[in-house]
């Protein structure tokens, strides 16, 4: 039985995974685990001049479906929003942004693999 | 970055100028289009995404808002993809924006990139802008033809977005086209209809060379296979060609409804449009909330032939009564009202009764005189007064099916319609028929002697006639005594006038 430490356990290294994979790729972190009172957003970083928004998905099977299904149009029009607050509270809203997802798979013999989807989604109408 | 590119909206049969303003701005990614579109342009945004991602370019991570402007007419259909995905490239600095002036943008792309063909290029062509070449249409390659039939006016046509993109910034050059008018009618093809063909039925013959002449309504009433429809299907064949102003309008509603899809040439023969009589009142004179023509718009100077006319629904009979005084119809909805023009000729045929032999003198009728009025009354007095010609057609002789055909060809009738008209259009201006003459017209254009006075009092007096029906009686004088090549109207013009109203006569 797991408990819900173990999943927090769990996110946690998804994220980590998903920090250390960004960062081979040229983006600064800036914040991780960020919340607001709207919600939360796993990643910020930085990619060049661009703000770029991250969610983090991770698996440890693939019976649920592939990691990156589960962002769901509700879970989408939460990131935009706390994206805005973001932007909002740094006063930030001339900068270039994007919304990226990051999927990691962790099997049960311990192999990850990580995925990054750029520009996932847009910041629409929400 | 702010781009600024033409196009146009098509409102009823009249293009406006639409300037499309792009800005991409940073911030939060989003792509929204403003300026009263509807679904089907808001749903442009995707296909402007993926257009510009499959021709090789890249659609910016920013904040993309489009303006249809003027705000407040409203943005219908696809045809603003083009100067979008243009105006996105130019806002992103891809495309010089002096590429841009002097043009107008408009095509539906697809996922793909290809420019695919819009509805309505023909009044853009016509519009003010760009009937002298003031402005280049950048349209579809499937829709030149259509843009071509308007002289002087300058067209670049496209086949893929790609290749536009590589003219503008002046890498590979499309060629410019231009509108070569509409050129000469090609020969009528022999083996098109003929009023020869048709054996006996001179009286119907003489009403619809009359209505022919003056443009008058007619309606036939006969016992089944008496030759009406035949008759009928004949009738664009003694009509006079329409000219080039008539011939672009009715194109021009053609072009609005989508109707002139793969044709090579704009509608020289005036329409003939003969709707089933199932059809709803909206598909006869127009609708829908972003109105499209109707029947009766699309036999604009035309015939509009009504088969069976007392099987149409009731409600469908009764809106005809604006379009055929009018000469237009006005169809108001919510977010608009129209106008679009409807001046047909109306011919219509019915059996007398039900079964269909009522009046044949040789197969009895089946029906009880209740049915018989039941069914004559579907078409409403109102109606009814407003056909100028009503013909009887009854059954052919034996001794008329047998004899070998040798009634006029339909050149020598369309001739002597030719010259008829030639006189309305010196007396009243071109285009303007006897059937159209005004009250006051009337008075000027269709003077009796005293002859006729007390001929045509005799009629009003005896038949029953309405105000309306007594007019439209000295109408078809007038255009007897054109046909006849008469200044004045003389008396046996006036008698054979009076006679095409039986049905009058019955009704009372």
């Amino acid at each position: 039985m797991r408990t819900a430490g173990d999943f927090k356990a769990f996110g946690a290294i998804g994220e980590e995974l998903a920090c250390q994979f960004l960062r081979r790729r040229g983006f600064k972190i800036l914040a991780r685990n960020y919340v607001c009172p709207i919600g939360e957003i796993d990643l910020i970083a930085r990619d060049g001049q661009t703000l770029v928004f991250v969610e983090v998905k991770a698996r440890r099977s693939e019976t649920a479906g592939e990691p990156l299904e589960s962002i769901t149009c509700h879970k989408r029009i939460q990131i935009v929003r706390c994206a805005k607050y973001y932007l909002t509270r740094f006063s930030l809203h001339d900068r270039p942004c994007r919304f990226d997802a990051v999927s990691v798979k962790i099997t049960a013999a311990g192999d990850v693999s990580v995925d990054a989807v750029r520009d996932a989604f847009g910041g629409g109408s929400f | 970055m702010l781009a600024r590119v033409l196009s146009s909206a098509v409102v009823g049969i009249e293009a406006f100028l639409v300037e499309v303003e792009v800005d991409v701005a940073n911030g939060l990614p989003a792509f929204t289009i403003v300026g009263l579109p509807d679904a089907a342009c808001r749903e442009s945004a995707e296909r402007v995404r993926s257009a510009l991602k499959n021709s090789g370019f890249t659609f910016p991570a920013k904040r993309v808002t489009v303006n249809l402007a003027p705000a407040d007419i409203r943005k219908a259909g696809s045809a603003y993809d083009l100067a979008i995905a243009i105006g996105v490239l130019a806002a992103e600095e891809v495309l010089p924006h002096a590429s841009l002036e002097g043009k107008m943008f408009c095509a539906e792309l697809s996922l793909g990139g290809r420019l695919r063909a819009v509805t309505g290029v023909l009044p853009r062509a016509a519009s003010e802008w760009a009937r002298d070449g003031k402005v280049e249409l950048v349209i579809p390659q499937a829709n030149l033809r259509e843009a071509a039939f308007v002289e002087g006016s300058r067209i670049l046509p496209a086949r893929t977005f790609a290749d536009l993109v590589r003219h503008l910034s002046g890498e590979a050059e499309i060629e410019t086209v231009e509108g070569k008018g509409v050129g000469p009618a090609p020969p009528r093809s022999a083996d098109a209809a003929d009023f020869s063909e048709i054996r006996g039925q001179q009286h119907a013959k003489r009403g619809l060379e009359i209505a022919a002449a003056g443009g008058h309504n007619v309606l036939m009433i006969g016992p089944p296979g008496s030759g009406k429809t035949m008759l009928a299907k004949r009738m664009p064949t003694i009509l006079s060609k329409m000219t080039t102003v008539e011939a672009l309008e009715t194109t021009k509603i053609h072009s609005v409804a989508g109707l002139l899809r793969g044709r090579t040439r704009i509608l020289e023969t005036r329409p003939f449009r003969d709707p089933h009589h199932t059809i709803s009142n909206v598909a006869m004179v127009g609708g829908g909330t972003h109105p499209k023509p109707g029947e009766v718009s699309l036999s604009h100077h035309g015939v509009l032939f009504l088969d069976e006319l007392a099987e149409f629904r009731r409600d469908v009979l009764e809106v005809l009564r604006q379009p055929i005084e009018e000469g237009h119809v006005s169809i108001g909805r919510a977010a608009t009202t129209l106008t679009f023009p409807s001046r047909f000729m109306l011919v219509a045929a019915m059996n007398p009764c039900p079964c269909g032999y009522y009046t044949d003198p040789k197969k009895e009728c089946q029906c009880s005189s209740l049915q018989i009025r039941s069914y004559l009354s579907k078409v409403s007095g109102p109606l009814l007064d407003r056909i100028d010609i009503q013909l009887e057609v009854p059954r052919l002789k034996p001794g008329d099916l047998f004899s070998p055909p040798a009634g006029e060809t339909s050149e020598t009738i369309r001739e002597r319609v030719d010259r008829a008209r030639e006189r309305q259009y010196a007396r009243y201006g071109a285009g303007q028929v006897n059937a159209s003459l005004g009250t006051a017209q009337i008075e000027t254009a269709c003077r009796l002697d005293d002859e006729g006075l007390a001929l045509i009092r005799q009629a009003v007096d005896r038949m029953g006639f309405s105000a309306r029906a007594y007019h439209k009686s000295l109408k078809v004088a007038r255009t007897i005594a054109d046909l006849e090549g008469e200044e004045a109207i003389l008396p046996r013009h006036v008698a054979e006038a009076v006679h095409y109203r039986v049905l009058d006569k019955n009704s009372n």
